[in-house]
């Protein structure tokens, strides 16, 4: 129920726009035929009832799903309107509000979903059962009505002429009217009667029974109400002469019944405006042709743009699990690289959580990024975040060959900054990474060992309340430095296997070359989901990476500024391993030394542009 | 007594009454069906409804009126000029006569009415 509720109101999101869009369009189109009106909302009604819809890059409805069903069991429940302001008002209010409390059993949203989705239900419900009493109700009232001829009837129960019955409608009028009158009252409501309105009133009011809960569709049905019946005049008056459109004007005076609530019938001849559409009575002009013509256009195009859904993204931002990204930056003379950290991902992932990927656009196919992330998420084919020009005006994903928008000047900043490693107190070159040499050697000091003696190597900070830094050796191996403060000795100075962590020694007390020999047969499993960088040459641009996945796929890119990617899935074969790309035109095999890898170009396919790799290149 | 309220569309199912009476209930509710578009229960309930009020008697599946038509018209003229013209008799002939073309025959025929209820008067 709630999931459906969710996609309700979603739906009426969307319809929303729709409905702005034909608000405008009436004022702006006070010339145009009437007809064109409940055209409008023909299309805002079909808005309403399709569950789904195609996608279009043509469309511009901002969002299709202003609130994911995930909300319920979402950290961060966010909202994705599609319009970013919007989002970065809205967001922060739902975040204080509706974000989980760890100690709580269920979510706050879990709980008031529901229980909005019930009221929905009942507030449906008592619409409808308030409807069915007084449609019920009307009909008892005209039952002895008496037949004037064809479809007509009259009773004294009648304070003004209406329209009653879906499938045999009747018009009913009072008693008292005279005959002039009754001849243009007659031939309004048969006009409704001819037009179907006594179907797309109550079909209106239906959708205002199940979206009751939005107040823009109560402005929509007033106003549909309202055009209707302008049409309606509008079709009548065009077989009068002048004269008799007086006459018609006096008729809707005399009839005009005191305003009533929102029904959902009958269509009443006096209803609604009766100064305005006496005014546009007397005023009819003809339409010029090249206003129908124009009428025509406009309902194809809002047809178009407002019934098809903007293309989803690729990539739902908000809940990928990234494996890793590297940061590329080509304004420097000498282009950079580097890849995240662990606290650096963290933002990242911050970062992505709220963005809002933008609408399909291919202007920028094939186009080189000045600076970029390259990201890999569990699951996800490897997908880019670039800015196309220096000043981060053009920023866009690109996964799978297309290019999707982004339109967040905050981001952008970051982007800009992040590529730049701009806020790296250990920018790319100043420090080295730890090498197995290294421990070997500083375990030599025994208990002397401190935090300082490690300070040159790289390190992730990742501790909480505690100090734990982290060296990455290898694919194996890893040190790991915990303790209450970096002044204080450290608690642990542990080496471990990264694909058993329990698996660990101290490095002060135990056998340090002892641990590394029994653990060397264990490499080609920790040779996986990981990067191997081919960076022989000073030339920035024959860098070269293949990508290990642990679901035995692979990526492989021979530079930064290659368009190419090839993907595939790989095999180990003892020392050997061999990846074939997902077309099957390419194989490429490298020998497992150590915990590199070196290309075999005899094995492989012939190699492609850009690329400084030969036989023997080694991939770190 | 009297004549209870008639409404129009009352009126108009007794007209047919008044053409047919004494008529069968099932015989009413046929030429109803035919002349005023009336589903069978909404005539017997018309029925039942009128005799309720004194109107007609429906006895053996018999319908019959127990008020004529000219007392309801009278009945009705009454009200008109209770409700519309303060209970003022000339008033009403004056705005009947205002838009009304009179013949002579029609006027001989009200004047001869006056007579007759001048004398009643007197008399009485």
């Amino acid at each position: 129920m709630a999931d459906i509720f969710l996609k309700f109101i979603n739906m009426s999101i969307s319809a929303s726009w729709l409905v702005l869009v034909v608000v405008i369009l009436r004022l702006l189109l006070k010339k145009a035929p009437k007809w064109l009106n409940p055209v409008l909302w023909g299309i805002v009604g079909l808005r309403l009832i399709l569950p789904f819809s195609i996608e279009s890059i043509l469309s511009l409805i901002p969002s299709a799903e202003t609130i994911s069903p995930e909300i319920i069991y979402s950290q961060e429940p966010t909202i994705h309107s599609g319009i970013q302001a919007l989002n970065s008002v809205v967001n922060p209010i739902i975040m204080e509000s509706f974000a989980p409390n760890p100690a709580a059993s269920a979510n706050p949203l879990q709980i008031w979903i529901p229980i909005a989705a019930i009221v929905w239900t009942v507030g449906i419900a008592a619409i409808l059962i308030y409807t069915i009493i007084s449609y019920l109700h009307l009909s008892r009232l005209v039952k002895t009505a008496v037949l004037l001829r064809d479809n007509i009837y009259q009773s004294e129960n009648v304070v003004s002429p209406f329209v009653l019955g879906i499938l045999r409608p009747r018009i009913y009028l009072p008693f008292n009217m005279n005959e002039k009158d009754i001849a243009h009252v007659i031939a309004h409501e048969q006009t409704h009667i001819k037009r179907r309105d006594h179907w797309i009133k109550p079909f209106g009011f239906l959708m205002l029974a199940l979206y009751w809960f939005n107040p823009v569709l109560w402005v929509a049905y007033i106003l549909l109400c309202r055009d209707i019946e302008l049409a309606c005049d509008e079709g009548v008056i065009k077989e009068l002469c002048a004269d008799q459109r007086a006459d018609y004007s006096d008729a809707l005076l005399s009839c005009s019944a005191p305003r009533r609530m929102i029904d959902a019938c009958p269509l009443a001849f006096g209803e609604i405006g009766v100064k305005e559409r006496v005014k546009n009575v007397l005023n009819y002009k003809k339409p010029a042709f090249w206003l129908i013509v124009v009428a025509v256009v406009i309902c194809i195009v809002v047809a178009v743009c407002f019934l098809t859904n903007p293309k989803k993204a690729p990539i739902s931002l908000g809940t990928i699990q990234i494996t890793w990204a590297n940061a590329l930056d080509m304004r420097p003379n000498e282009p950079t690289s580097y890849k995240l950290n662990g606290a650096e991902l963290g933002e990242l992932k911050d970062r992505l959580r709220d963005l809002e990927i933008g609408r399909k656009n291919n202007d920028y196919g094939g186009f080189t990024p000045v600076y970029s992330l390259s990201i890999k998420a569990q699951g996800l084919e490897q997908f880019m975040i670039a800015s196309y020009n220096s000043d981060g005006t053009h920023v866009g994903l690109m996964y799978q060959g297309e290019y999707y928008r982004i339109e967040n000047d905050d981001f952008s900043r970051y982007l800009s900054n992040i590529c730049a490693g701009s806020n790296r107190s250990d920018a790319p070159g100043n420090k080295g990474g730890l090498s197995l040499n290294d421990v070997i050697i500083l375990s030599q000091k025994g208990e002397e060992l401190s935090w300082e003696d490690f300070e040159q190597f790289s390190y992730v900070e990742t501790g909480s309340g505690l100090y734990i830094r982290v060296y990455e050796i290898n694919a194996l191996f890893s040190l790991w430095i915990g303790g209450g403060n970096p002044d204080n000795e450290p608690m642990y100075i542990s080496l471990r296997t990264n694909t058993e962590p329990e698996d660990a020694i101290d490095i002060r007390t135990e056998d340090v070359a002892a641990f590394i020999s029994k653990h060397r047969d264990d490499l080609p499993e920790a040779f996986i989901s990981r990067i191997y960088r081919f960076n022989d040459s000073e030339d920035f641009i024959k860098t070269a990476e293949v990508v290990l996945n642990k679901d035995e796929t692979f990526t492989f890119n021979f530079s930064p500024i290659s368009s190419y990617l090839g993907h595939g899935t790989y095999k180990i074969d003892g020392n050997r391993l061999t990846l074939n790309t997902d077309d099957g035109y390419y194989t490429y095999v490298f020998d497992m030394v150590d915990d590199t890898l070196v290309f075999d170009a005899d094995a492989s396919s012939e190699q492609v542009w850009f690329s400084g790799i030969t036989d023997g290149s080694v991939f770190k | 007594m009297e004549t209870p309220k008639v409404f129009e569309s009352e009126y108009r199912f007794c007209l047919i009454l008044w053409e047919h009476e004494p008529i069968g209930s099932g015989e009413l509710v046929k030429l109803c069906k035919k002349q005023l578009d009336w589903k069978p229960t909404t005539t017997y309930t018309v029925i039942k409804r009128l005799s309720e009020r004194g109107i007609l008697k429906n006895e053996n599946s018999i319908v019959s009126s127990l008020i004529s038509k000219d007392e309801v018209q009278a009945a009705e003229i009454d009200e008109l000029v209770e409700k519309k013209f303060e209970g003022s008799l000339p008033a009403f002939i004056t705005a009947f006569t205002k838009h009304q073309q009179i013949s002579d025959k029609e006027i001989d025929e009200v004047q001869k009415m006056i007579d007759r209820y001048r004398k009643g008067n007197r008399n009485g």
